[in-house]
């Protein structure tokens, strides 16, 4: 059956493109959605429809809920930030790192205190992003780190979430490493990106530079096995140095 | 002063022109979330009807920050011709929006008086229009300015190719360039902003479009849109480009936060009329869009059509060659959905029109918008009609650095078409040479990029 | 680590028939991905900081190379360069054409090997010599450019290195028997002719005996007949169309496949091509003959060649700055000391089964007893955490049964996950072992592989891909 988002678009130029070969050279180095030819002064159907797929796909993902299921398949619980809905979580992001006391105290019935490693999951703005790397991060992270004889916290998962929880939820369990993996705001590219935020002891008053980022992870980026692994080294490194991000 | 009104009998009393001004903007989330916002349509309407009674007096003794507390508003005070002002100052908010619709007011008056205008007076008219108010005053300000080339005019509708790339690869950058050109985008300027903002790759991408720019024998202009300090760190070693780019706020304290001042700001100028490779006056390209100071908590309690009205007051002190609002890039907490999205865009570059600036708008919304590329195609179209003077040609509107949706390649062609507008003049003949436009619409040769790669 | 630039040396060495020759080029790498973004480590540039002058390569009586001179020759182009041994991370010493047939260049390479630093390594071979120089010339670089065919031809002493790169990219090499010094001359009588130039000879029933005075006999003309035939036999090689000229009858039918767009030409008859010299036989040899005949050819047609950046200095250029690549920069290693040398490659499958795996281990110990091997395999895109467990799991197993205790565990894999599967590995094995698993390294059954000291503060390594080796 036809699939026309399954030909990556840095593979796709339009037929009878008089710059055919140069296209093909000159795209392999870049993604940008060039030799896509013209009808008038307008795209093709091809590229206009994919152009919408794409776009769909990364709207999609932020207003689309992770499902109750995908949590309980991961082995996770879940909490909420003071957001009520997807509308406030993209119109609020000031109550979207808000923990409210509820739910602060489910962590504090739920989760092991004082791990050196407190690894949780956010929605963030991609959805999809949970359900296509999360499995895997979890399972390298928590065996890679646990080798190396650090102390892994209980995960969790925390709907309407935006990176800043890691300050309220850092203290509250008193971890050394909090490591947030958060659906990034999705692009045309991939509507499935994470990101990994971690931060050394994360308090409320900490800077946003203090904490160490790793973007781009997801099949069309980094392999999420591969970004875990990077991780573990990263977060052996922020233990041992005892700081995070650009002092790093 | 009053600031009370009555609607359908019931009262409505205002604590400020500040508030005034807030409660009349037309609806922002951002607003809304600073808690500034009218709390209901009605009470909307009644701060307009206050703000129509104010005169520019009034508001111009009542700047969104104190004289004393900000370097924004002592340039903007300082900057002010006290003629043009003095004309004015008695004139209410509501007489001043009908004297720059009057069909007898021509480009050159208004131009002339909005220099008395401080940008809360500018801000407070944008607030008394509508949609169609605003398309039909903004198009008829004639605004040029002259860098290589000259921008401006009636019948033109430049482009600033932005062939951004994730990590700044120079072959890939070329690519989406030479693409860019040969659909007809680019005589505004060639202009990326860089993925990592350092003085190397600054360099490299000015050195890749001094070249593309003179081999290509290109009427236009070029820079990177890296920080001020990292481009006067590159211009000291010798390299150099047209344009001196920096995104600013509209104070002191968001400034701050963007790592800029004043004087940063005018010693780069002072730099780039020096070493840069402008043949004109005007070398500064601006970046400014509604709510950057309350996403740095520098807004003192404004609106964002003010504090992005004052952006454009710092703007002109410069002269710039261009300042562009980048509409929907700051996310829906500030710009909702795609209704903002096109009155932000509308008010914009009216606003910075009626500063006399030449405005371009870079049409675009992010995925966490509730806004899609229908949106964008509505407001790039009403601001065609606007004489907006330029907008962003990106590879099929889809930018695979910033990650968001601008405008097109094509669409840039099809606002052309559809106006009747041209490229700057120098630029169309360098097109209908290659055979890439040809009677004002796309020729045979449009996205041939071959004819281009051999030259190089 | 963004933005932090660092730079490594590495040296070239080219111990020719004729020639010898030694560069130095400092090797830039940086860290090109984007804030936030996993390190991506490349090279940004490559600068040839040293060039020594040609040295005729010192032979002993026996017309051997003499290693003992040689050595001293490099050791000298140190000193003049004000580089010591050990500041070299990387580069190749390659003994090329005729020279790497005697008897005893095994023997030169590892005396060289010793004192040419850390790094430098030996190889040599007619299809490894053609990529070399073929990248040396700045044919690749014009191929990448143009995105076209182009051929570079590196007319040497004793062989011609073909290269042709498509799009930037090795599409074929070849070598074969042609050079400046297949004929040679000396006080104005033929001194030495090449049992190949000898059967042309003959073919074309010409007059040219070792011994003879060429300025007797019209030998000068002979000579020349010779020189067109070997441009003749060269534009065979790279034009499939052409026919083989019968005088080569017997020659190997060693040519391109595919025809050229752009030629390029290098080597030390590269330089005799352009250059308008009265001494026909001012180096002894035919080379002058030979550049002149070229460039009446049709080689040299404009609508086809382009001058290449470098001649007589292509093939070292090529050994020192583009022998080696940099690996993936998300790799792992444990309790492992760098350089690894001339490790050979076992292929496997990512889904070969252990006993397959351990078949093929115990075949490559037969025969070659303690060589250090690595297993290399294609791997897996995206993997998933099972199947990086399950390989892991495998691979493991093998490496713990009891005969393999004591080797090192070197994993080359080409797809991006050698860091993840490094690390489920090591779980696997003992804390001590020697692990090493890197990835973005694309080599097959019958590589080595050299492995320099990592680089960008540990993040990835040189790594140098020998297809051939004595």
């Amino acid at each position: 059956m036809k699939d026309i988002t399954e030909k990556p678009m840095q593979q796709w130029i339009s037929k009878d493109n008089k710059a055919e070969k140069a296209l093909k050279r000159v795209k392999q180095n870049t993604t940008a959605r060039i030799g896509i030819g013209r009808s008038g002064a307008r795209y093709k159907t091809d590229a206009f429809l994919r152009f919408w797929a794409d776009q769909s796909a990364a709207s999609d993902a932020v207003f689309t809920e992770v499902t109750p299921e995908t949590i309980v398949n991961l082995g996770l619980f879940e909490i909420k930030t003071k957001c009520r809905s997807k509308f406030e979580m993209i119109t609020r992001p000031d109550w979207g790192r808000i923990i409210e006391k509820d739910q602060q105290q489910i962590l504090k019935e739920k989760c092991v205190k004082d791990p050196d490693v407190q690894i949780y999951f956010g929605d963030g703005l991609s959805s999809p992003s949970i359900s296509a790397n999360a499995e895997d991060m979890l399972q390298v992270l928590k065996l890679g780190l646990e080798h190396e004889g650090l102390s892994v916290g209980t995960p969790f998962f925390v709907r309407y979430c935006r990176v800043n929880t890691a300050r309220t939820i850092g203290p509250l369990l008193n971890a050394k490493v909090v490591c947030v993996l958060i659906g990034e705001r999705p692009g045309m590219q991939t509507d499935e990106s994470m990101s990994a935020y971690i931060a050394y002891k994360p308090h409320p008053q900490m800077l946003e530079s203090e904490y160490t980022v790793v973007s781009n992870i997801s099949r069309h980026g980094i392999a999420p096995v591969e970004a875990a692994a990077h991780i573990v080294e990263l977060i052996l490194k922020i233990s041992k140095a005892k700081k995070s991000g650009i002092s790093l | 002063m009053i600031l009370k009104t009555k609607l359908y009998g019931k009262s409505y009393q205002f604590d400020s022109v500040k508030q005034v001004l807030s409660k009349a903007s037309e609806l922002k989330s951002g607003d809304t979330m600073a808690g500034l916002a009218a709390e209901s349509k009605l009470e909307r309407i009644a701060a307009k009807v206050v703000l129509s009674d104010l005169t520019v007096n009034d508001i111009t003794e009542n700047p969104s920050v104190a004289y004393e507390k900000d370097a924004v508003t002592r340039l903007i005070m300082d900057d002010l011709d006290s003629e043009a002002f003095s004309k004015i100052k008695n004139w209410s908010i509501g007489e001043l929006r009908e004297w720059i619709l009057d069909e007898n007011t021509t480009s050159e008056m208004i131009l002339k008086t909005s220099k008395g205008l401080t940008s809360e007076n500018i801000s407070a008219v944008s607030k008394l229009m509508g949609n169609m108010d605003l398309v039909y005053a903004g198009a008829k300000l004639k605004i040029k300015a002259t860098c290589n080339t000259t921008i401006g005019g009636s019948n033109t509708i430049a482009c600033r190719l932005q062939p951004n790339h994730p990590t700044d690869n120079i072959d890939g950058v070329i690519a989406s360039t030479l693409e860019g050109l040969s659909f007809g985008s680019g005589d505004a300027l060639l202009g990326l902003n860089p993925a990592v903002d350092t003085v190397d790759s600054t360099i490299a991408i000015w050195n890749i479009f001094q070249e593309i720019k003179e081999k290509l024998e290109i009427p236009t202009q070029t820079c990177v849109l890296s920080h001020v300090t990292t481009q006067m760190e590159a211009l000291k070693t010798g390299a150099t480009a047209d344009l001196c780019f920096q995104s600013i706020a509209g104070t002191e304290k968001a400034c701050a936060a963007f790592g800029i001042n004043i004087e940063m700001l005018e010693e780069a100028q002072a730099a780039f009329l020096e070493h840069g490779t402008a043949k004109g006056k005007n070398v500064m390209y601006f970046e400014t869009g509604q709510a950057s100071e309350l996403s740095s908590s520098a807004h003192y309690e404004s609106d964002q059509v003010t504090m992005e009205c004052r952006c454009y007051g710092l703007a002109r002190h410069f002269n710039p060659f261009l300042v562009n609002t980048v509409v929907g890039f700051m996310g829906p907490e500030y710009i909702y959905d795609g209704k903002q999205l096109i009155r932000a865009g509308l008010e914009d570059v009216f606003n910075g029109h009626l500063h006399g600036l030449p405005m371009g708008c870079d049409v675009c919304y992010t995925n966490h918008m509730p806004a899609d590329q229908n949106d964008s195609e509505v407001l790039a179209m009403l601001l065609a009609q606007a004489g907006c003077h330029y907008f962003m040609g990106v590879p099929q509107a889809d930018d695979i650095m910033l990650m968001y949706q601008s405008t097109g390649f094509h669409d840039i062609a099809t606002l052309r078409e559809l106006t009747g507008k041209r490229p700057i003049p120098e630029f169309q003949k360098w097109l209908e040479n290659y055979g890439f436009m040809q009677n004002g619409k796309l020729g045979p040769e449009a996205g041939n990029i071959d004819l281009l790669l051999e030259k190089l | 680590m963004n933005n932090s630039e660092q730079a490594f040396i590495s040296a070239g060495i080219d111990i020719g028939t004729t020639t010898t020759q030694v560069i130095f080029s400092k090797i830039r790498i940086k860290d090109t991905s984007g804030f936030g973004f996993i390190p991506k480590i490349s090279i940004t540039d490559k600068k040839i900081i040293y060039r020594s002058r040609i040295h005729l390569t010192p032979l002993t009586h026996e017309n051997e190379i003499d290693a003992l001179a040689v050595k001293e020759l490099i050791l000298n182009e140190y000193a003049k360069a004000g580089i010591a041994p050990s500041d070299i991370e990387s580069g190749a010493v390659i003994i090329t054409g005729e020279s790497a047939e005697k008897r005893n260049a095994k023997a030169v390479t590892a005396a060289i090997s010793e004192i040419a630093g850390n790094f430098v390594v030996a190889a040599a071979g007619g299809k490894l010599e053609s990529v070399l120089a073929g990248k040396g010339s700045g044919a690749m670089t014009l191929s990448k450019k143009t995105g076209k065919r182009v051929a570079n031809l590196d007319i040497g002493g004793g062989t011609t290195n073909i290269c042709l790169f498509n799009n930037g990219k090795v599409e074929e090499a070849i070598c074969v028997d042609i050079g400046g010094r297949l004929i040679r001359i000396d006080s104005d009588k033929i001194s030495y002719s090449s049992a190949k130039i000898k059967e042309c000879i003959k073919n074309l029933g010409l007059n040219i005996k070792e011994g003879q005075n060429i300025y007797n006999n019209n030998i000068v003309s002979d000579l020349e007949t010779i020189a067109s035939s070997m441009t003749s036999y060269l534009t065979y090689c790279i034009d499939p169309e052409m026919s083989l000229p019968k005088e080569w009858k017997d020659s190997p039918n060693t040519r391109l496949s595919n025809r050229p767009d752009i030629i390029t030409i290098s080597g030390g008859v590269a330089d005799c091509i352009e250059k308008i010299t009265s001494d026909s036989f001012a180096y002894g040899d035919i080379g002058i003959l030979l550049g002149r005949k070229i460039k009446e050819s049709t080689l040299t047609n404009t609508s086809f060649y382009q001058k290449s950046d470098e001649t007589v200095n292509a093939t070292v250029i090529g050994a020192g700055n583009f022998s080696f690549e940099i690996s993936g920069s998300t790799i792992d290693y444990r309790n492992s000391t760098f350089p690894l040398k001339n490790v050979q490659i076992i292929d496997i499958e990512i889904d070969n089964t252990a006993s397959t795996i351990k078949r093929k281990i115990e075949q490559f110990c037969s025969e070659y007893q303690n060589s250090t091997f690595a297993l290399a395999a294609e791997g897996i895109k995206c993997p998933t955490f099972k199947q990086i467990e399950e390989t892991a799991k495998l691979i493991s197993s093998v490496f713990n049964f009891p005969e393999y205790q004591n080797k090192p565990v070197i994993i080359i894999i080409k797809e991006d996950m050698a860091k993840a599967f490094g690390q489920a590995l090591r779980r696997k094995l003992d804390n001590n072992r020697q692990v090493i698993c890197i990835d973005g390294i694309d080599c097959g059954i019958g590589d080595y592989i050299d492995i320099a000291k990592p680089v960008a503060s540990g993040q990835a390594v040189p790594v140098v891909v020998k297809t051939l080796i004595f």
